[in-house]
């Protein structure tokens, strides 16, 4: 009875360690694939260096950012000249106009009211688009609001699919050094195995950086020990 | 509502900033300052005095609701009034603030109308 609950143990192990393996390729394979979508040029740097995938998620985060901010500079500018085209207007109205007098000097010109009232259909089909104008810059800023509501959503992904990948490579090395110790030192004590291996896994826990943490063939070393 | 008064603007995120700083200015503000973090933000707040703070929920370092309830723990700035500006629209994050002492919530996407008519509300009240 048991010898057959050692086999049953030493089975689901063994199952739960080729789970584990499989689930950890599958994350591999995913932000490999995902790299060389955003940027199938440097796919080889991916197959080194998995951490670069998340990279590509916060590249995204400010590309978006960069050209949400462009396109706010220019309604911003688009802003700033309707605001002077309102002021323009409004002396317009009061019979009189600010313009270059072409010696790099603003004069005011007098406008009789006749001028005026025969301009009157036109400076209020300006005055109207003004309005209109501003009101669409005003709304196209709050759809700029896009930005952000993604942002924090690939931010959320990105630490997610981070934590996994801690935990799932926690996992993996774990077994992986356990089962490798055993070979390679059968003798060893549960005690010394189990701080080797902490010390590994502690090692390797922190947030990944180029050059920091495993590489590629760190990895493929360990699924290959397992 | 006085215009003149002095406003920070908390989010982690520059566009929102940008955004949120267009549609007070639009109302008719302009002395607003901004800070990236909750962390920040207090430092700004201890630093100078503010009357008004827009903060975002989610930002590294300090979120909004510890920003939140550093304010009101603290003696010389618990009056300050806060309005939370998030897409955290769980009923739960909404009753937290409150709890905390959010003066009112406003949930993004929102319109130029709304950050509108909620300022009007913390201070008509």
């Amino acid at each position: 009875m048991l010898f057959d609950d050692e086999v049953l143990f030493k089975d689901l192990t063994y199952e739960m360690t080729r789970q584990v393996k499989d689930l950890a390729l599958l994350i591999i394979d995913f932000r490999r694939d995902l790299k060389s979508k955003i940027n199938p040029g440097i796919t080889d740097i991916a197959t080194k260096y998995i951490p670069q995938a998340t990279n590509q998620l916060v590249d995204i985060i400010e590309a978006t950012g960069k050209a949400a901010n462009k396109i706010m500079d220019n309604l911003d500018s688009m802003q700033e000249d309707i605001e002077r085209m309102e002021k323009t207007l409004t002396s317009l109205k009061e019979g009189k106009v600010i313009v270059p007098n072409g010696k790099n000097e603003m004069v005011e010109v007098a406008i009789d009211s006749q001028t005026i009232k025969t301009l009157s259909p036109l400076i209020d089909y300006i005055e109207s688009s003004r309005k209109k104008y501003m009101s669409l810059i005003s709304d196209s800023f709050l759809q700029m609001s896009f930005q952000d509501l993604t942002g924090q959503r690939i931010k959320r992904t990105i630490d997610l699919v981070s934590q996994i990948e801690t935990k799932i490579k926690g996992m993996v090395i774990s077994f992986g050094l356990k089962l490798t110790e055993m070979e390679k030192n059968p003798a060893i004590s549960k005690q010394e195995l189990q701080r080797a291996v902490e010390e590994k896994v502690i090692e390797l826990g922190g947030p990944q950086k180029e050059g920091q943490g495993l590489d590629q063939s760190d990895i493929d070393e360990l699924l290959a020990n397992i | 509502m006085d215009l003149n008064m002095k406003i920070l603007v908390v989010d982690d995120f520059a566009t929102m900033r940008r955004i949120l700083k267009n549609i007070l200015k639009q109302i008719g503000f302009s002395n607003i300052s901004e800070a990236d973090d909750g962390k920040t933000a207090l430092a700004e707040l201890k630093k100078e005095k503010f009357d008004l703070v827009l903060s975002d929920w989610n930002m590294p370092e300090m979120s909004g609701i510890e920003l939140l309830r550093e304010i009101r723990s603290d003696d010389e700035l618990k009056d300050t009034p806060i309005v939370m500006v998030t897409a955290e629209a769980q009923k739960d994050n909404i009753l937290e603030a409150v709890k905390a002492g959010v003066n009112n919530y406003v949930v993004k996407p929102f319109t130029a109308e709304t950050i509108g008519e909620k300022l009007k509300k913390v201070f008509d009240r």
